[in-house]
This record gives C-alpha cells, structure tokens and sequence, in this order.
C-alpha cells in the first residue's frame, strides 16, 4: 500500500515513452523544419515561363515580354509579333500573388505563340496526372483502346513516352524535384548502376525511356 | 450400440470425404469438355487474332530472321545462358515442339525438323487463370494474351503453368538498346511474345511477319474472309498440345512438306 510513488512515477515514464514519437515529430517539425513549400515546375520543352507581381499585370505587358526575351537571348520582338492581350490572358496563372506566363517564343521568327497546353490543364494534371497515366495505360495495354486526345486540335496517342515526355523531358525538372518533395517515391530502391546517382527511387526509367536521355543524364 | 454407432459415423466421414472430394474433379471434367466443345466451335464470335506457320516454305534463315528482328526491336537481351535467357520467338525441333503428335514411324522429313515457336495467345490461357495479380489476361478487343509489366511480381507461377514454353524471366535488368524504343523489362518480372500489340495498335502487322516471304499469315480468325481464315479452312493444320484444352491460336501447315522430301525407307 505504501507503493504510490512507485506506481505514479513508472506511470509518468510510460507516458512519456509512449508519447515520445507524438512529440518528438511535432517538435522536430516545429524546430528544424525547412519546408520550402512544393517546387515550382519546370516549363515544358520549347515553352518560356517567367512571372511578374500580379499588381503589375496589365500594365507594360509588352515592355515585360521584351525583358523576358532579353533575358533568354531572343531576338527582339517587333511589337506586332507580340501575342495580343487576350491571347496572354489564355496562358497566365496566378500562383502564390504572381502572374505567371507560360509561352512558346519561337526564336526564328520573333514571334510569341498560345502554348500548345497540355492534355488537361494545369490544376488538374497538378493533382491527378497519376490516375490520368494510368487511365492511359489500363485502357491501351488492357482494353486495347486506340483513341487519341487532342492537344490544341493535333491528335496524340495515349502514350508516356510518345506524347508526355516530348514535352516534359527532363526528368530532374518534371518528376524527382515534386515527387521528392511530396515523399511520393516508390518503395523500392533504384537500380544501382544507372545514371540517377540512386538518390531516388523513381523506377520508372529502368524500362521507360526518356527522350534525349544522352543531354539529361548527369 | 456402440458397433453400430461407430460403423453409422464411418460411413457419414467417407460419405462427407466422398462427396467433398469428388465435387471438385466433376467441375474439373465438365470445364474440360466445354473448353474442347468450344475449340471446335466453327469461328470466335470475338476477334481473335491468329498466326498461321506454312512449314513448308519456311527455312531457317527466314526462321532466324524473325527471331532477329522481334528480339532486336523488343529489346529482348542475349543470354548464352540457357537456364536464364529470354525468348519471344524461337525454334524447336517438331518432335519437341509436338510430343503428342509425333511417332517413331512419320516421315523423315519431321525428325529433327525446326518449328518457329513462340506465344499461342490461347482461347483459355494457363497462365492467365494462374495470375494472382491478374499481370497478364485475355485482352477481350483482340484476343491477345496481354502483359503490365507494372503489375507483374515475377512469381513465375505463368511460367509453370504455359504448356508451351514461351514465358521467360528476367533474371536482370535489361539494357535498353538504342535501336528501338520500345521499353527494356526489369529484373523480376516475366515477359513473352506479345504479337507486336504495339504495332498492331497503329495498325501495323506483327515484325516477324513482315521478314517471313509469305511464310506467315496473321489476321482475325472470327472474320471469315480474312487471310488466316480462309487459310485454315483450305489447309490442313495443327496446334501444339491440343488435348490439353487450352485453344492454341498459332496454328502449322505440315502436309505440304511431306510432298517435297522423300517418306522414310524410300
């Protein structure tokens, strides 16, 4: 009966034993956290992205192009080669206070054109590209659908390597840098010998192959 | 009493043990009788696409140049390894490739004789009904015998279950070769001739058949005037291991090989 003290004390240690990985996550998030929130995506192949406070928008749209295409060494725009306003506000976003602009400068020419797009847009390929690729591939492997979509009004088939990755090309920019930050990386490590130094378990291109592999692998 | 309690609980257990035992080898008896009922039904009511092998003009340098191209363009790897290598298309001896059909008095002609071989894509297929993750299936728009290779686990149970021989592991990670795009496999999982479902989906003809000078015929078995169709019917012909009921769709034109070489004794 004189045991209380005992029998409080093993208590308090096995709260606190069994509650150390509640605290100890929160604290260590709290603490050392050096969450940079998600990454901003690459543009795609042959488009220019770039972005301006969105309080500047409708201003110099044009005096902003022209810095831009400076900034990428363009030839200088002629201010009729410009896209005209509407057809900008079809390819900007706002994303964290800024405008962003995701363009297709062609450089022979001088000129600015609509990016093609995607097959779906932005927010939904963000948050659902997965159950749209494998959509894709139940439906050609499995039900030998032969439909294409439509991009832009050009067909293309239902195929990652054929339409997906000859715009998103470089892996490091597309796939490792957000599945990395989201921990969305399969379980499995990745082949030791290949060329994406086994830092992450991205196992799609052991069989995949990624269009001009000899200029992304590092 | 007691006798006759004991005797009336031995013949409940071997009546219960009887019943429970024969069930399952009644279902086994009637599956297999309508699996070869209905391989001899006259065409698929669905498309089916069929491989008809003429014997009789095939040489083994056409054989030898579809086995090259399909292994070339499907990044199937070289392995001087017989227990490990991997094989989509390749040859065997007829009397190897025909165990139920070959006797000790044929012709000579069939000793030793070289059969392009390579997946049946049957009407029942064994490795699919013992796929537990279903990696491979009767793809139901053609007929073919399919493979996600995301989904295979390289149990290889489809590899003992093929009576024929056509699945092969990859016992490694498969080089892709700069010749074709078409996707190098992983280690760990099980692959096989998949009649070029990639080209057929753009509406091109399997690559064996394109080097084969006429030797081999491919099209829809449920459509009565294609190639194969009429070929089968004009033709006498065989598949491999058909007592077992799994409906083989390659089918070999043999008869006419008989006609060029000289019968046994002569």
């Amino acid at each position: 009966m004189s045991d209380k003290p005992i029998i409080f004390a093993g208590l308090a240690v096995f709260l606190v034993l069994a509650t150390f990985p509640v605290w100890y996550t929160f604290g260590s998030s709290l603490l050392f956290s050096t969450d940079a929130g998600p990454p901003d995506l690459a543009a795609p192949a042959g488009a220019l992205k770039f972005s301006l406070p969105a309080s500047a928008g409708d201003g110099d749209m044009l005096g902003r192009l022209r810095q831009e295409f400076a900034a990428h060494q363009l030839p200088a725009l002629s201010s009729g080669a410009v896209l005209t306003e509407d057809e900008l506000m079809g390819v900007w976003r706002i994303v964290d206070g800024e405008m962003r602009y995701l363009v297709r400068p062609d450089a022979d020419l001088g000129t600015l054109n609509v990016y093609d797009g995607c097959v779906e847009d932005f927010e939904y390929m963000r948050s659902n590209h997965m159950i749209l690729l494998i959509e894709w591939r139940d439906g050609v492997i499995r039900d030998g659908d032969t439909s294409q979509v439509e991009i832009n009004g050009l067909p293309y088939a239902k195929s990652l390597t054929k339409t997906c990755l000859q715009c998103h090309n470089d892996r490091e920019a597309f796939c490792y840098n957000c599945h990395q930050y989201a921990n969305a990386l399969p379980a499995w490590p990745a082949r030791s010998q290949s060329t994406m130094n086994g830092e992450v378990g991205v196992r799609c291109w052991n069989c995949h192959i990624q269009p001009e592999a000899e200029a992304n692998d590092g | 009493m007691d006798e006759g309690r004991r005797s009336a609980l031995k013949k409940i257990c071997f009546t219960a043990a009887g019943v429970a035992g024969g069930i399952p080898l009644l279902g086994t008896v009637r599956a297999a009788s309508r699996t070869i009922a209905a391989q001899h039904a006259a065409a698929p009511q669905t498309k089916q696409l069929a491989m008809v092998v003429d014997m009789a003009n095939m040489t083994d340098e056409i054989a030898h140049a579809c086995i090259e191209i399909c292994h070339r363009e499907h990044n199937v790897p070289k392995s001087d390894d017989i227990e490990r290598e991997i094989k989509w298309v390749w040859q065997e001896e007829f009397d190897r490739a025909f165990p139920d059909q070959f006797h000790g008095q044929m012709a000579e002609a069939y000793e030793g004789m070289p059969v392009l071989l390579m997946c049946n894509h049957c009407d029942s297929p064994a490795c699919v009904k013992v796929c537990p993750t279903a990696a491979t299936w009767k793809r139901k728009s053609d007929g073919l015998v399919m493979m996600d290779m995301h989904r295979c686990i390289g149990c290889r149970y489809c590899v003992v279950a093929c009576p024929y021989g056509t699945r092969s592991f990859n016992w490694k990670d498969a080089e892709q070769s700069v010749e074709t795009t078409y996707p190098a496999r992983s280690r760990g999982v099980v692959e096989k001739c998949n009649f070029c479902a990639e080209r057929l989906r753009v509406g091109e003809i399997p690559l064996c058949v394109t080097v084969s000078q006429g030797t081999l015929t491919f099209g829809d078995l449920s459509d009565p005037d294609s190639e194969v169709s009429e070929l089968l019917r004009a033709k006498h012909t065989i598949t491999r291991k058909n007592a077992l009921g799994t409906g083989p769709n390659v089918y070999y034109i043999v008869e006419d090989k008989l006609r060029e070489r000289p019968r046994h004794g002569e």
